[in-house]
């Protein structure tokens, strides 16, 4: 088996669920020691997501306890749309409550692949936000790399899951990776008794987009959608676009 | 906690440190040798730039290597130390230092001899343990543990930046590290991490 198959077999067995992680990781707590010197506890540039970008994860350090669950919804398992968006949520079970995470979408070289977005503040919800929830701090944090990587990650801080937008890019560029490694902390500083779970999918570039996407956008296109219209309004103009591009596709076909 | 207690210029620790390190590097260097090739190896193990090891070998180390379940953990003769990884034990170093304090000298040489010893090998340098357990198979490496998630080694080819400075200071001659250099790499990082 080659090992991107054996990849995929471990992080695709189920079909759109994934993992966790857990540990107060000390330096790795805070989001901005990722890309920090080493020399001052920092990642020296690693992020541990799993991604073709870095394929360490956080069980490179982190170990001695049982894997959390984690699910993910909204990737388009089917395949994506170039230039679509996608809502996408991952969230971990309540239990859980010291969680830490990284996660990215890239290509198979590495590279960063279409583009990531957290929600606007004024449609943030408490389960993403970092305890107190009165504080109205979102937990995510999105990272701007160079080579158009984009990292979301989520500190310890009391959050129950991440959801962002995640925009295709806009030319094939093959399938993408959507891969995270999540720690669940047993609260102490060091990376023992730590749960790790790694996550992941390949997904294809074919037309087709992902059940939970299209209610999305149909929802949002009737006004029905409440959850989260702006997002759902994205989806959906997303999609009016592919609609649109492949509808002058086909008139010039005809006229030609 | 390092400054308060000026590891650096504690000589006697100092000492003690690099003749257990050079001692284990040795040996480890009998052992891994010995098991790669049935050869007994002899002469001189290389001396390569201290320098250099500070400034940009050992951060690199601490990136690629020496992750916690990696080579931060003591059953591993290529065993590293420093900050945001696994520290020095208080026995060694004095005194319990805390995973996110700064670099200091005595983690930097025990890293540095560790590394060193890597470097032994009968005939030529790009041998040795340090430069081929990293580097992917088809690119002329040799088998390791340490595999990402897709079952890619450390570094793709002999072209990856992280191989070639490994290499280059693989045939770098010099001192080992100093308290002023480790001191100044640090202030540096530091400097630069200050919001």
């Amino acid at each position: 088996m080659s090992p991107a198959a054996g990849w995929l077999l471990r992080v695709g067995l189920t079909a759109s669920v994934a993992f966790l992680q857990a540990s107060t990781a000390h330096a790795f707590s805070d989001p901005a020691s990722f890309q920090l010197s080493p020399a001052v506890a920092g990642g020296g540039g690693r992020f541990f997501t799993g991604s073709p970008a870095d394929g360490y994860t956080c069980k490179s350090c982190h170990e001695g306890a049982a894997e959390p669950n984690v699910s993910v919804l909204g990737l388009p398992l089917a395949g994506y749309r170039s230039g679509a968006r996608y809502e996408v949520i991952v969230e971990w079970p309540g239990r859980f409550d010291k969680i830490a995470l990284a996660l990215e979408l890239t290509d198979s070289r590495g590279e960063g692949a279409g583009h990531l977005r957290l929600p606007p503040q004024d449609e943030v919800e408490d389960p993403e936000l970092c305890e107190p929830a009165n504080d109205k701090l979102l937990a995510a944090q999105l990272s701007q790399l160079p080579g158009g990587r984009e990292i979301i990650q989520v500190p310890d801080c009391g959050s129950k899951r991440v959801r962002f937008l995640w925009t295709a890019p806009n030319t094939n560029t093959g399938p993408v990776w959507f891969a995270g490694s999540m720690v669940s902390s047993d609260g102490e500083s060091d990376p023992l008794h730590d749960g790790v779970t790694d996550f992941g999918r390949i997904i294809s570039s074919t037309a087709a987009a992902s059940t939970t996407s299209a209610h999305c956008s149909l929802f949002a296109a009737r006004g029905r959608d409440t959850r989260s219209p702006h997002l759902c309004t994205l989806a959906a103009l997303g999609v009016s676009a592919q609609l649109l591009r492949r509808a002058r596709r086909r008139k010039r076909h005809s006229v030609t | 906690m390092a400054g308060a207690r000026s590891p650096l210029s504690d000589g006697l620790l100092i000492r003690v440190v690099r003749a257990s390190a050079g001692a284990a590097a040795l040996l480890g260097a009998l052992v891994t040798h010995g098991c790669a090739s049935g050869q007994e190896f002899s002469g001189p193990l290389p001396s390569p730039d201290g320098d250099q090891f500070v400034k940009e070998v050992y951060p690199l180390l601490l990136r690629d290597c020496a992750h916690t379940t990696c080579h931060g953990v003591k059953e591993r003769f290529f065993q590293l130390y420093g900050p945001g990884r696994i520290r020095m034990p208080a026995a060694a170093m004095g005194e319990a230092i805390d995973y996110t304090d700064p670099m200091n000298l005595e983690e930097v040489l025990w890293s540095y001899e560790r590394a060193r010893s890597m470097l032994a090998t009968s005939e030529h340098i790009e041998d040795s343990v340090l430069l081929n357990k990293p580097l992917e198979a088809q690119a002329g490496g040799q088998g390791h543990k340490g595999i990402d998630e897709l079952g890619r080694n450390v570094y793709a080819s002999k072209r990856d930046p992280g191989w070639r400075l490994l290499s280059a200071w693989a045939h770098s001659h010099g001192s080992p590290p100093t308290a002023a250099q480790v001191r100044a790499v640090s202030d540096a990082a530091a400097s630069e991490a200050a919001p």
